[in-house]
């Protein structure tokens, strides 16, 4: 499965018609188009860190139909659209979905988080191996992570070189910020890589955190 | 989960003959930013106790403590929103062999902590 995810942030003054034009423009081109398996728009929820207002998740079977799609005459309405005055900065990945756990495949009504970052330049193939590793068994400690994927990114856009996302679902916003956040695994392991006075830091402060709700998984394949 | 101490261990492994300076400036400089920040310097160790000369390293060993996880994550959102937070560790590269921060807490209340 190939992935693109957008996270799309409003200019503040930006009127409701317009946000709303934008959404309907973008669930139009992405319905009309085959090689789209699922899309998914949604707000953003509060407590965001450069999250946007609005998720864009597209599911395709492989990046040579993404990039059809993307390249398809139709999908000229997404770029225009993003492209307005309206949209104040954006920021998306592309990329395989190839670390994936689907512990509850019937997931609903839940939670979906997205987690941009951009390892930095220069950080060695072996730190950056067992960053990856960590962030992969980091879910064995946390039953409220429900689904996830960890990937690499094959194609960014926006305010970093985002070099990976890091994707969960989680029943509500409580167990986010409640047992995600404040397990040991959390706060005194995996965060050193995030630190900057760690002398494990190599992830770039500026990160997108971002989450919306969910009424099916959005790391579940398409059925 | 309670309000369990939770411990931050700076050992700095100093370059040959510059254990007292990075010493002096560890405590100068960096404690009072991170006592601004919320953390309480608990120990300030050095191996071994005393200043070591010639191609011999000293190791300093810095503990602190912060009240409960939450206290701990309001520590980091401090130091996450100063730009400059990892500057002075990048300056006293040049007189360390090696460092590591570690986050610890007491061995029994692994479990509490565990209990999210």
């Amino acid at each position: 499965m190939f992935k693109l995810t957008r996270l799309i942030s409003f200019q503040a003054d930006a009127a409701e018609a317009e946000r709303a034009a934008l959404g309907a423009c973008l669930r139009a081109v992405a319905a009309a188009r085959p090689e789209v398996l699922r899309a998914y728009l949604a707000p953003t929820q509060p407590g965001h860190v450069n999250g946007g207002d609005l998720v864009w998740h597209l599911q395709f079977a492989d990046e040579a139909s993404c990039s059809r799609a993307l390249g398809s005459p139709g999908w000229r309405d997404v770029d225009r659209a993003l492209a307005t005055d309206s949209v104040a900065h954006l920021d998306g990945v592309g990329y395989r979905q190839e670390l994936l756990h689907i512990g509850a495949p019937g997931f609903s009504g839940g939670l979906h988080r997205t987690l941009l970052i951009a390892v930095r330049p220069g950080t060695t193939a072996a730190k950056i191996a067992a960053f990856e590793a960590e962030m992969r068994d980091m879910a064995r400690y946390l039953p409220c992570i429900r689904n996830w994927g960890f990937s690499r990114v094959t194609d960014g856009i926006g305010a970093r070189r985002w070099t990976h996302v890091w994707e969960q679902d989680f029943d509500n916003v409580g167990a986010l910020y409640g047992p995600y956040l404040n397990h040991p695994i959390h706060f005194a392991h995996i965060d050193r890589w995030f630190d900057t006075q760690s002398h494990d830091f190599i992830v770039d402060t500026y990160i997108g955190h971002t989450f919306c709700a969910v009424e099916r998984s959005m790391l579940a394949p398409a059925s | 989960m309670a309000n369990e101490n939770i411990y931050v261990l700076d050992q700095l492994v100093a370059r040959p003959g510059q254990g007292e300076a990075l010493h002096r400036r560890y405590l100068d400089e960096y404690v009072p930013v991170a006592s601004e920040r919320g953390l309480t310097l608990e120990h300030r160790w050095v191996s071994p106790p005393m200043w070591l000369e010639g191609s011999q390293s000293n190791t300093l060993l810095f503990v602190w403590s912060v009240k409960g996880v939450e206290g701990y994550w309001g520590v980091e959102a401090r130091a996450r929103v100063d730009p400059a937070s990892g500057d002075w560790w990048r300056e006293i590269e040049p007189m360390l062999v090696s460092r590591t921060r570690s986050v610890m807490s007491e061995a029994s209340d692994i479990a509490s902590l565990a209990d999210v």
